[in-house]
């Protein structure tokens, strides 16, 4: 068992989603929040560790990463 | 809205002691001959200015200030838009908490002295590439120390520290995304 934390940034800050990876339900609706956010144009980075580890960009959701962060579309100015 | 009628309806009056007709056309050059100059502040000034000066009252047409004829807001309209103000301000900085926390837990001990103390850091990609993010000014490509591009980029609706975030780890993760959907301006030499 381990828990996964999805990171959402918003304008208050970001909003922490939390899953236990062992519990279906709460793996699903995290899945379907990731998802839904992925169809808004965010982008998902896997982040491990709290030390500045070097993040990658990911595409799908997976219930075992540690923690992911969702950042909002970038444009050009 | 009175004025309206006096630009619209073909009525002969004043503008800057010169008699003309109230023409759409007279109108729309004095707006252009306005709107073609430089300095957009007399562009302002002069439209609204003509605007002011000149306004149709019932049949009449009228010369002066306009003014709003709208109530002054009273102490409860006031009480209501100051706290709501207020609270905005608020949850504005308490995003402001949140953001730079996130932020700073997803930088290196380097990068967080660096922010901590100047409000910027260095990222260095995977293709070697060094990047200076700052909170004040847009992300800078160096080499070595010197600045050699700037990139044009935001992301709407977050902090601030969210967005420095995401530019790092957009530039992290895929470089090439970054530099695709930012514009680049390369800096004097």
């Amino acid at each position: 068992m381990s828990t996964g934390t999805m990171c959402v940034m918003t304008g208050a800050g970001d909003t922490k989603i939390l899953w236990d990876s062992s519990n279906r339900v709460e793996v699903d609706a995290a899945r379907d929040h990731f998802n839904d956010l992925v169809k808004k144009r965010y982008l998902a980075f896997k982040a491990e560790g709290r030390e500045g580890t070097r993040g990658s960009q990911i595409r799908d959701f997976d219930p075992n990463l540690e923690r992911i962060i969702m950042v909002p579309p970038s444009v050009g100015g | 809205m009175m004025a309206t009628a006096v630009f619209l309806g073909g009525i002969g009056g004043m503008i800057g002691g010169t008699a003309m007709a109230y023409t759409p056309a007279a109108t729309w050059v004095a707006w252009n001959q306005t709107y073609t100059t430089a300095n957009t502040i007399n562009i302002q000034g002069q439209v609204w200015g003509q605007w002011n000066q000149i306004y149709y009252q019932g049949t009449n047409v009228v010369s002066g200030a306009y003014t709003a004829n709208q109530p002054p807001p009273t102490e409860e309209e006031i009480r209501i838009a100051t706290a709501r103000a207020e609270d905005a301000r608020k949850q504005a900085a308490a995003a402001q908490v949140r953001a730079e926390a996130l932020l700073l837990e997803h930088l290196d001990p380097h990068q967080r002295e660096s922010y901590r103390k100047d409000k910027l850091f260095i990222v260095e990609t995977r293709k070697k590439n060094r990047y200076q993010l700052s909170h004040a000014r847009q992300p800078r490509k160096l080499d070595g120390t010197k600045e050699v591009v700037s990139y044009c980029i935001h992301t709407y609706g977050v902090p601030r520290e969210d967005e420095l975030l995401g530019f790092k780890l957009l530039l992290e993760a895929n470089e090439d995304e970054f530099l695709k959907t930012a514009n680049a301006t390369r800096l004097a030499a």
